[in-house]
């Protein structure tokens, strides 16, 4: 599947812009703040329906406009598929509305288009999956496997209901307001729905990290090795072990700091997944572009794990990537365009030494100049 | 600005305090009140007015009802062996019209939820293990929602049969959609639900 061309109305800084794209590799060009990212989230925004900067989608509509409207024409394996946002409402009366139309025809709910176009966006909130804190890691897990899994984000919504709820009952044993007994089935509860989020990280992780491997092996070009392996809370001591006994005996060992602090101690609320370069880890040693190489390699495995049984190609919407990257690392992952159907980058400034890369390329110019800084192959 | 005549404002008011019902609601329900002229509106004020003063707790079971005992548990065709525990007096209707079970009934008036300050004690938990030990029981079968506070408040109420002696406890929650309520649960799901109980061991 590939983008053929994008309109936007009132959509951030776009008044008004028609763009074309191409299979193959597209390089968005312009100098900062002139709209580079706002065309890779409206891209985003017509696949999911959400925007990746969070929050309502509303806040992307232009400063002082009542709607604003995002059209795509893509084509699907040879057949074409129009899909249109419009948020807000030109009237101007309902102003968190949203519309959504497929081949201009207003469908009721979101879920007719997710998943029509399928696209990944690599942009700089999701290098916190390597820098930023274990809830960080633990957010990449849940949105990768709630992807695939309802019954996982079930479990995991229990999971979390459970916790609040035996938090409370510590912080009133704490209090001497009640016995122990009213732990009991909140500690039953924890454990029945913590056991199967453990167990579906550590499978997820497993098919995940020579997936990551592999990926990173190219980005990385050559000696790197990358290692992405789970660091639960519980786990069993040996491979025979019951998860469930494992984690009611690690919250017997924590039970008087747990009724201390008011919280349970121990549990996939505590989970990290640990990322290492040759013994190295990268969460707290990594230079920059160790840290976004690793982070694209993660984001590219999640789809290949996530997308394992529909053999389209997701649309690879790169953002700002070259900037950390030496030569070979932004070579590497220009040549990531060879797997996809079409991947579209942007970058604030020409790669004057990825001219061999970018000869063929699509260029878009966002700034009003050409689309070029003058060191590269204008001619394309 | 012009507001409401203060019959009408206060009319609105009080429905705003129902429980789904907006400010928007609220206004359109007191219109359309007001419109549909007094025999109407008398009907519905002597029908609330009613359930209060006609209606009140069965003092066995805790279900609505007209008389000091309910309908089900003055019936003597019930099986008195088996005992089910409900949440709310919602679930009993809903396991009634399923047709399925013929003992009686036990409603808690809630679930444990350590988070919005409901222990133990305020549930009907002490009337509960009361009526347990005047019934010869051969079963509890434990018939709170199957949302992570019934599957606790189900997993206390085991554990306490369990120290009090030997009784069956089963758990009815099998076959119902995630999170549903049993008072929305269509009768095919709930009666296979009940059909489909399970032992529940400590
Ligand atoms: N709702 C909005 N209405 C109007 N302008 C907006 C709105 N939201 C963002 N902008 C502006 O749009 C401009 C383009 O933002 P965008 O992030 O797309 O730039 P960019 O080309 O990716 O820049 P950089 O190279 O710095 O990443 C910014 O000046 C921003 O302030
Ligand atoms: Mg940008
Ligand atoms: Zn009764």
């Amino acid at each position: 599947m590939y983008l053929q061309s994008l309109t936007l109305e009132n959509f951030r800084c776009y008044e008004r812009a028609e763009l074309e794209f191409r299979p193959g590799l597209n390089v968005i060009l312009g100098p900062n703040a002139s709209g580079k990212t706002t065309l890779l989230e409206a891209i985003y925004l017509l696949a999911t329906t959400t925007t990746p900067r969070g929050g309502r989608t509303r806040t992307a509509v232009r400063h002082g406009q009542p709607w604003g409207r995002v059209s795509g024409r893509f084509a699907v394996q040879g057949r074409e598929l129009t899909l249109r946002a419009t948020l807000g409402d030109p009237s101007g009366e309902r102003s968190s509305a949203r519309t959504l139309e497929v081949d201009g025809r207003e469908v009721a709910s979101a879920r007719e288009i997710i998943g029509r176009i399928q696209a990944i966006l690599f942009w700089v909130g999701e290098l916190d999956v390597v820098k930023g804190a274990p809830a960080d890691r633990r957010r990449f897990l849940n949105a990768a496997l709630g992807q695939m899994s309802a019954r996982y984000l079930d479990d995991l919504q229990r999971y979390r209901r459970a916790l609040r709820q035996r938090n409370e009952v510590l912080k009133s044993l704490g209090r001497r307001e009640s016995d122990g007994h009213v732990l009991g089935p909140w500690t039953h509860a924890l454990v029945e729905s913590g056991v199967p989020v453990t167990l579906d990280r550590a499978a997820y992780l497993a098919a995940l990290a020579p997936e990551a491997a592999a990926l990173h092996q190219r980005l990385g070009v050559g000696a790197e090795q990358l290692v992405v392996r789970y660091e639960p809370s519980v786990e069993p001591a040996d491979a025979d072990g019951e998860l469930a006994d494992e984690f009611y005996r690690r919250l017997e060992e924590t039970h008087r700091g747990e009724v201390d602090r008011g919280s349970t101690q121990v549990g996939p609320h505590r989970d990290d997944m640990l990322l290492e370069i040759d013994g190295v880890d990268l969460r707290r040693f990594g230079s920059q572009g160790q840290q976004r190489t690793a982070a694209l390699a993660l984001k590219l495995a999640q789809a290949r794990v996530a997308l394992a049984r529909t053999e389209q190609q997701p649309i690879l919407l790169l953002d700002d990537c070259l900037s950390e990257l030496d030569p070979d690392r932004g070579a590497a992952m220009l040549d990531l365009s060879r797997d996809h159907e079409q991947m579209i980058v942007t970058s604030a400034c020409c790669p004057e030494h990825l001219a061999d890369r970018v000869a063929d390329a699509h260029l878009i110019g966002t700034g009003g100049e050409p689309a070029s800084c003058g060191g590269c192959a204008t001619e394309a | 600005m012009l507001s409401y005549a203060g019959p009408i404002r206060e009319l609105i008011e009080q429905l705003e305090r129902l429980p789904g019902i907006g400010p928007k609601s609220a206004q359109r329900l007191a219109f359309h009140i007001l419109s549909s002229g007094p025999a109407r509106a008398h009907a519905l004020a002597d029908a609330i007015a009613a359930v209060h003063e006609r209606i009140r707790r069965c003092e066995r079971c805790g279900n609505w009802s007209e008389h000091a005992v309910c309908e089900v548990c003055s019936d003597d065709r019930r099986d008195r062996s088996v005992l089910c525990v409900v949440a709310d007096a919602k679930d009993l209707m809903a396991l009634e019209r399923a047709g399925e079970f013929s003992g009686l009934y036990h409603v808690l008036d809630g679930v444990l939820s350590p988070v919005e300050g409901i222990g133990p004690g305020g549930l009907r938990i002490s009337e509960l293990l009361e009526r347990v030990d005047e019934l010869e029981l051969r079963e509890v079968v434990l018939a709170t929602p199957p949302t992570v506070e019934g599957d606790a408040t189900a997993q206390f109420l085991s554990d306490l049969l369990h120290e009090r002696g030997p009784v069956r406890v089963t758990r009815l929650a099998l076959g119902l959609p995630v999170g549903a309520d049993l008072d929305y649960a269509d009768q095919v799901t709930v009666a296979r639900a009940m059909r489909g109980r399970t032992e529940m061991t400590d």
